[in-house]
């Protein structure tokens, strides 16, 4: 049958169509952000501050104009209420920060391989994060923020850290002049209140080094070591690089309120092939038969400058990720409304 | 099993499984390489899409007189077999209260909420009922670094403000938007708010803030009883 004699087939109608967009402008319409205020936040971040639709949405949430909202869930909820613990506002904060890099995006180490501007990057972004969220909660006049989830990513040098938490206010005590950041979650809050147990503050241990390797490495990955060995040299580092992560996470902690202790420890480490470029000037090793600028001994092998003078050799990254809750203990028992209130009245 | 016997403690019985979907064509707009910028062609796309679904959702629950829908679940799936299209699909159970009282929103629709038959239990015995499934969502193009911004940052540790400042408008347009959402439904509060970061297809520097949560309001004083507290000895992972 030719195309023009069948029949139409059921399908919508421009009746449907139609009653389809009607019901569409019934919805929200949204209207984006202008250029002026776009330029307004970013002045205001660069002042350390946070832009003004985080700033009216808190005032406009704490007081009463909009519902306030809250990360946590219904058990959550119920928990905080048993505690007389009140969800005031969801608070956010983010930062991307970058770490140096040369021309060709790839970061600088120091003279040990610890690319320590990568490991300021991640304390930057985290602490920057972590202040802009304090300001919200601040401005919601909160003892404290429950449930915060943090989310790192890293593309190449440039660290992003965001969280999000629910501010909340503890009734009939005075709040503190910094507020307490958990990122533990309301039901294990209220646990940790239960046996006199206060979170404090997030913490980070972070550490990356880079292990440039030659020959005696090497060697025993080669398909012709058939014995069953250790690599102890990549093991030292290892383990050096998670004692500089844990260092740096208690240093973090000290930072802020009294901490007595970590809980919720996540780890996370990650090693990965890579290559170190060494020039001439470069500390990294010595300089091989005699002569300086010819090139570098490293780990028993030799690796010459080539004629930009620089070096390039095999290495792994050794990356060390820790986070938790800094704890502090207060009280025996279960904690007491004064108890609370005398740390807080403590931390002015 | 459980949650089929809490939403029945609660007051309410099963009615049926509702679903409404929508399958939408996602408009084009063109965004500018080194500019932060809200894709709203894109962002009202995928608002009017998972409303439409909802929509149709509800009227289902309609056909069935009930009060209202628990155990939303909002998908979308972007089609492999058409350029632009997504697939929207919002699915729950309708209940309907056993005592004959009213659950409905002021619009005279049937509540929606995404929570669990254990939750909801536990947030009806809290004094609280849901009101509504509120959401928002900001599809956000963030700037890209043009060559001579990249050459000035050359050796140095800084912010990159113009990305936080991004990613700030679009999340913050997002809630806001949600939160304006259960204020025109007279709601007290939103529970178990989530916020979903995604990039679906459209590219790294394109993403949407999908802000989602159950409004709530107190409708009674709590009924539940102060909890004991029991630390199980197996770990459940947390």
């Amino acid at each position: 049958m030719p195309w023009f004699r069948r029949q139409k087939p059921d399908g919508a109608t421009s009746e449907d169509i139609e009653k389809s967009r009607a019901l569409q402008r019934t919805f929200q319409q949204y209207r984006a952000e202008t250029e002026e205020q776009m330029a307004r936040d970013r002045e205001a971040l660069e002042r350390g501050g946070i832009p003004d639709a985080a700033e009216q949405r808190v005032k406009n949430t704490v007081s009463g104009k909009l519902p306030w909202m809250s990360t946590l869930d219904i058990p959550d909820l119920y928990l905080a209420d048993e505690i007389r613990m009140t969800p005031l506002v969801q608070v956010t904060g983010s930062c991307f920060y970058q770490s140096a890099s040369d021309y060709n995006g790839r970061i600088y180490l120091d003279s040990n391989y610890d690319a320590a501007n990568l490991v300021y990057a991640y304390y930057r972004a985290k602490n920057d994060a972590v202040d802009r969220m304090r300001q919200e909660a601040l401005l919601a006049g909160a003892h404290a923020i429950v449930d915060a989830q943090f989310k790192f990513s890293r593309q190449q040098h440039l660290i992003e850290c965001s969280v999000i938490g629910t501010a909340v206010r503890f009734e009939g005590v005075k709040a503190p002049a910094v507020p307490l950041v958990s990122p533990l979650s309301g039901e294990e809050f209220y646990k940790m209140l239960q046996v006199g147990w206060i979170p404090v503050s997030y913490c980070l241990g972070y550490h990356w080094h880079c292990m440039p390797v030659g020959f005696n490495t090497r060697s025993i990955q080669s398909v012709w070591n058939f014995q069953n060995q250790e690599l102890t040299s990549m093991v030292d580092r290892f383990q050096d690089t998670r004692r500089h992560a844990l260092q740096q996470m208690v240093s973090d902690a000290r930072g802020g309120p009294r901490v007595d202790g970590f809980v919720g420890v996540a780890i996370r480490t990650e090693i990965e092939e890579t290559e170190i470029r060494m020039s001439g000037g470069y500390r990294g090793g010595y300089a091989g038969f005699g002569m300086m600028g010819n090139g570098v001994t490293i780990d028993g092998a030799f690796y010459p400058y080539n004629a930009e003078g620089v070096a390039e050799v095999p290495a792994y990254n050794l990356e060390f990720f820790a986070t938790g809750a800094g704890v502090a203990r207060i009280g025996p028992g279960r904690l007491t409304k004064d108890a609370l209130s005398s740390y807080l009245s403590a931390l002015h | 099993m459980n949650e089929f016997v809490l939403v029945d403690e609660a007051g309410f019985e099963p009615l049926g499984l509702v679903m409404g979907s929508s399958i939408y064509h996602i408009g084009y707009q063109q965004s500018a390489w080194s500019k932060n910028q809200e894709m709203t062609v894109l962002s009202q796309a995928m608002y009017n899409a998972r409303e439409l679904a909802m929509s149709r959702m509800e009227e289902e629950a309609d056909a069935l007189k009930a009060d209202g829908i628990i155990g939303v679940r909002l998908e979308v799936r972007l089609a492999e077999w058409g350029q632009h299209l997504a697939e929207f699909i919002a699915i729950g159970t309708a209940v309907r209260s056993k005592d004959g009282t009213s659950h409905r929103t002021i619009k005279n629709k049937p509540f929606t909420s995404d929570l669990s038959g254990q939750d909801f239990w536990t947030l009806m015995k809290t004094g609280y009922r849901p009101v509504s499934l509120v959401m928002g969502t900001c599809v956000y193009h963030i700037a890209h670094q043009g060559m001579m911004a990249a050459l000035r940052q050359v050796g140095q540790n800084q912010e990159m403000t113009i990305y936080t400042q991004g990613l700030y408008d679009a999340r913050e347009l997002a809630m806001e938007r949600m939160q304006q959402e259960a204020a025109e439904l007279q709601a007290e509060g939103i529970v178990g708010v989530n916020l979903n970061e995604s990039s679906h297809q459209w590219g790294s520097h394109v993403i949407e803030f999908f802000a989602v949560g159950t409004a709530v309001k107190r409708f009674q004083e709590s009924q539940l009883a102060s909890p004991s507290l029991v630390l199980p000895l197996n770990d459940s992972g947390r």
